[in-house]
């Protein structure tokens, strides 16, 4: 890649309106932001890219493979024909509904915190969402077919919705993703110019529709982000139930569930907060956002995350309990709690479940750190528990008692981890093209000051709360707009509530 | 030498008439008998004309009941239609004429002349798994694919028994209604078929059926002879990989008259294949039965009745077993 | 033993709604001697067959078992369909309902529920009703949703499609003032200017 030149003369805020232009704090978001998408690379940066492609080529590699042996090289069998790639889908675009959620719902309520994290939350929703939506092909034992579904369409298929909701959700991420890079676009034209980078150039002025930054071009942009960020949350609901319907339609027991469809969309918004946190932390570190994303990120986050964790706890309680309290047809519930998938069960319950909540209840561990395992511990034991929600029913005879068994081969767990190792590659190519925090956004929220001057603040804050609280008038005072005044104190509406 | 003419009209005429024929002497009796019919009264006093009488009670117990009527009774229910008694329980019938049965002739093209079924006796079977393994033979299947697998189920004194479980022919079949592309479908002599060159390999059907009879192309190694005929849904050889496959109830057999390779490879003649149509069933002994009767005389059940599946496979139960017993099919 | 047998037809101008199909023969069992067996169809609306035999008045009282003969499975064998109590004449009746078009070969036993010792008689008939297949309204009235289904698919699809005109709609809004208001800023600007 060519070396490119910040323009030093654009790291300001032109058209005047983000409130922190004047302090330089607004040329700091500039240059933090961009910086990735310029020349210099650290060896770090091409070790992480080249091994995550290596990753990613043995799993294309694997997949030929698979389709030239059959399904079978993945370990598949009569009496387990579901299993891991199903649970790639599930997962990925889980994870991905978390992000895209987590950023709609914090757009749409207003959080001025959000502002460095939507870059980061939306971008993992649309690289997840298109790994996720890529493992179908895997799943399928014959994907040279899978136009079939447009042409042969039949209704009565929760495929076929599951289809359309997958295709929906796509064009829905894609839209949420590209809205808030329009200004984005602008700007880093303006700061990369046209030299080294011509058909960048040319692309990225054609994408940022001449913004200019006017009021009426960002009352016409926020409309329209409102309106996508609306229907993204119903949406996401919408796709994660569909795919749990591709298992409640069955007669299966363990999959005709009445709680699968909350049971899928809570460990969606659980999984996607953990991993927008992991790559929240991994992000902060590796492009130096440090002095936009606080401890406090982290810590809402993880509360948002704490919280799913609880409801899906209970879900997982109310799925197992009954069915197994009539044990008519509980030989799965016996298989999963204390038979041949304990250990990935309780595995789930510890490091999923208890462990996260814990850091998060302990104050000594409510910090970066804490968040960052905690994360890291419910996105992978996440996935084992969709294992353990699709292996158990799978295997369990229909007639007779002859249990089905499931071996992980080299195949599948190859084909795995390519899309793991698919999510930072996506992330840091994307961020080598588009700024990785949004520019725009965060120049309209205003500056947030360091983590001390915060948890000050915070302090304060609480502080006044409490007295408004216990003088029966709740109203705390003071600046509550979402635009700070980019001087003194930085309050944020999120701050107070 | 004798002349038959179809006449399809709406009208009270014969639909057969022959050249030569006619009279009416013993017609008196007959016409008698009819309106005994009708009435709901049996038409003999011996015992071998139960199924109608017992039927009408039957029918009047299950009136208005017709989402919960399993097992056998549905064949007779069709039977006692096809018998003309009342309908107490409000089917409405294939043709949607209860009056004048000449209607549905008259209507559109032909139905198709044979509805294909099966009866496995538990009662024979000793479990020598014959049928598997010559309808492994017929078809080229690998050991582990099951077009009819035996089963190993227990009863009520605890004793094990076997089962043989084919595709049971849904008439109301989960696969074929999950199925994305209509690569599974039912022909019109109710054999839900699978077309290979079609299926796309979701698997989704295998987890809606809930007898475990699909199975799929997992392994690319499957060695095929070459055959005279291109693989089709009702003969997929060589099959697919990357594709689901199931039973055919050997549909081409039955077209041509002949057994299917299970019913004819069970040396105890414990499976019989039947024609709803023709209200006839067969088995490897050549002991030839009415259908509906034999059914209803041996209180046969369908397998899990409760997934409304409407199965085109009857079974006959032995002393003491229960194949609907959830602790039979359900174990940890 | 079909060849042997010799059918006769007997044939009486009458009214056309009636058909009897009869044929006599002899020796079959020791016990009767001369047995006949006959067909009647009666009117078109009742669509069933009247078989009657005829074992002489040694079987008065005896249970005399009717059957067809099958065309299917290769099997080609007598098929029990029922029975009747011979009368102190010897006549037993039977009520059928033919379930196969075209030829149908019918006899009758006394004592056997497996062979035939009748001669064996042939007609040739229509089946006028189609009794087989489950019903399509029994299948969805026994499935919840079965009669809904057009219904919702097309209100699920109603609102996918609302979801991507929205969706698309606020894109392409976008895309095309977006410009549009960058112009008129610039033209404002030199207005102002
Ligand atoms: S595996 Fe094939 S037959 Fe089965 S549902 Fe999928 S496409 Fe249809
Ligand atoms: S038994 Fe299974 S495969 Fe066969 S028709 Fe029924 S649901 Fe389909």
């Amino acid at each position: 890649m060519k070396e490119m030149e910040i323009n030093e003369k654009a790291l300001l805020a032109e058209d005047g309106g983000g409130k922190a232009a004047q302090t330089g704090w607004s040329a700091e978001v500039r240059r933090a932001a961009v910086a990735p998408m310029t020349g210099k690379t650290s060896t770090t940066w091409k070790l992480i890219v080249a091994v995550c492609s290596l990753f990613v080529l043995a799993g294309i590699g694997t997949w030929l493979y698979q389709l030239k042996h059959g399904l079978g090289a993945a370990g598949y069998n009569d009496q387990a024909f579901w299993a891991v790639y199903i649970v790639d889908v599930i997962a990925f675009i889980g994870v991905s509904y978390g992000g895209a959620v987590i950023s709609a719902i914090l757009r749409l309520t207003g959080q001025s915190w959000r502002a460095p994290l939507t870059r980061l939350a939306e971008g993992t929703a649309l690289v997840t969402v298109a790994i996720g939506a890529l493992y179908i092909f895997p799943h399928l034992g014959r994907p040279e077919r899978f136009w079939e579904i447009v042409v042969f369409v039949n209704t009565s298929s929760p495929l076929f919705w599951d289809f359309i909701a997958i295709g929906t959700y796509v064009l829905a991420t894609v839209i949420f993703f590209y809205l808030p890079l329009v200004p984005d676009m602008a700007i880093v034209n303006r700061m990369l110019g046209k030299k080294n980078r011509p058909i960048q150039y040319k692309v990225y002025n054609l994408l940022s529709l001449k913004w200019l930054g006017t009021e009426k071009q960002r009352r016409l942009l926020h409309g329209a982000m409102s309106l996508v960020a609306l229907i993204i949350v119903p949406l996401a609901v919408s796709v994660h139930s569909v795919l749990s319907w591709a298992f409640a339609t069955t007669s299966r027991p363990g999959w005709m569930e009445t709680v699968f469809p909350p049971y899928f969309v809570v460990a969606a918004l659980y999984s996607g907060t953990a991993l927008v946190i992991v790559v929240a932390s991994a992000f902060r570190k590796g492009y130096h956002l440090e002095k936009y994303i606080h401890t406090r990120h982290f810590v809402r986050l993880g509360y948002v995350m704490a919280a799913m964790g609880l409801v899906y706890a209970y879900l997982t309680l109310a799925d197992l309990l009954s069915e197994g309290y009539t044990g008519i047809t509980s030989g799965w519930i016996y298989q999963t709690v204390l038979g041949r998938w304990a250990i990935p069960f309780w595995f789930y319950v510890v490091v999923g479940e208890v462990m996260p909540i814990a850091l998060v209840a302990v104050k000594r561990t409510r910090n970066i750190k804490g968040m960052t395992i905690a994360s890291l511990g419910v996105v992978i034991s996440l996935w084992i528990k969709r294992i353990v929600i699709v292996l158990p029913p799978v295997t369990q005879p229909l007639i007779g008692n002859q249990w089905g068994t499931y071996h992980f081969t080299w195949v599948s767990v190859t084909i795995t981890l390519a899309g793991v190792a698919a999510i930072p590659l996506g992330l840091m190519l994307l961020f080598r093209v588009l700024p990785v925090l949004s520019i725009d956004e965060m120049e309209e929220m205003g500056e947030i000051g360091s983590t001390e001057q915060i948890s000050e603040f915070t302090a304060a804050a609480e502080k006044r709360l409490a007295v408004g609280a216990t003088n029966g008038n709740g109203h705390a005072n003071g600046n509550v707009n979402g635009h700070s005044n980019g001087d003194a104190v930085p309050v944020t509406q999120g701050e107070v509530q | 030498m004798r002349k038959v003419s179809q006449k399809k009209s709406s009208s009270d005429e014969l639909s057969v008439i022959s050249e030569e024929s006619c009279g009416c002497s013993v017609d008196g009796q007959s016409c008698t008998i009819t309106s005994m019919v009708e009435a709901g009264e049996p038409a003999a006093s011996d015992d071998k004309e139960f199924s109608r009488r017992r039927f009408l009670s039957l029918l009047g117990a299950a009136a208005g009941a017709a989402a919960v009527i399993g097992s056998g009774i549905e064949l007779l229910s069709y039977r006692a239609y096809a018998q003309g008694l009342p309908q107490t329980n409000g089917w409405t019938g294939n043709s949607g004429v209860t009056g004048s049965g000449a209607a549905t002739m008259a209507s559109s093209e032909a139905p198709p002349t044979h509805q294909w079924a099966m009866v496995i006796d538990l009662s024979m079977c000793n479990g020598c798994k014959s049928c598997t393994a010559a309808c492994q033979k017929a078809h080229y299947l690998t050991p582990d694919q099951t077009w009819i697998d035996v089963f190993t189920l227990t009863d009520a004194e605890g004793k094990t028994y076997p089962m043989p479980r084919p595709c049971m022919q849904c008439e109301n079949p989960p696969c074929l209604h999950v199925c994305p592309v209509h690569a599974t479908f039912r022909q019109d002599q109710g054999v839900v078929l699978v077309d290979q060159e079609r299926c796309i390999g979701c698997r989704m059907c295998m987890a809606a059926c809930p007898y475990q009879a699909r199975y799929f192309n997992w392994n690319s190694n499957v060695q095929y002879p070459k055959l005279s005929v291109p693989p089709s849904p009702e003969m997929p050889v060589p099959q697919r990989l990357g594709t689901v496959g199931k039973c055919t109830f050997c549909v081409g057999n039955l077209n041509n008259g002949l057994l299917s390779e299970c019913a004819a490879g069970c040396p105890m003649g414990a499976i019989y294949n039947g024609d709803l149509k023709t209200d006839v069933a067969v088995n490897s002994l050549g002991s030839t039965v009415k259908l509906s009767s034999f059914l209803y005389d041996n209180n046969a059940v369908t397998f899990k009745p409760e997934q409304n599946t409407h199965p085109r496979v009857w079974y006959i139960q032995g002393d003491g077993q229960d194949l609907n017993d959830n602790k039979a099919s359900q174990s940890s | 033993m079909k060849s042997l047998l010799k059918v006769l037809v007997a044939a009486t101008a009458s009214a056309a709604s009636v058909l009897v199909i009869s044929a006599v023969a002899f020796a079959a069992t020791p016990a009767q001697n001369a047995a006949t067996i006959s067909v009647s169809q009666v009117s078109q609306s009742s669509d069933n067959l009247t078989l009657s035999a005829r074992f002489g008045a040694s079987a008065a009282g005896s249970k005399v078992t009717f059957f067809v003969q099958t065309q299917e499975f290769a099997g080609h064998g007598w098929m029990a369909v029922g029975s009747a109590s011979a009368s102190s004449s010897g006549e037993a009746t039977y009520t059928y309902t033919p379930t196969w078009t075209g030829s149908t070969v019918f006899g009758a036993a006394v004592g056997s529920e497996t062979s035939v010792t009748s001669p064996s008689v042939t007609g040739s008939f229509n089946v006028l009703k189609d009794p087989t297949g489950l019903p399509q309204s029994v299948i969805e009235y026994a499935r919840p949703l079965g009669g809904a289904g057009g219904v919702l698919v097309k209100s699920l699809l109603a609102t996918v499609a609302i979801i991507w005109v929205l969706l698309l709609g606020a894109l392409l809004l976008v895309i095309v003032r977006m410009p549009r208001l960058a112009g008129e800023a610039v033209i404002d600007e030199s207005r102002r200017d």
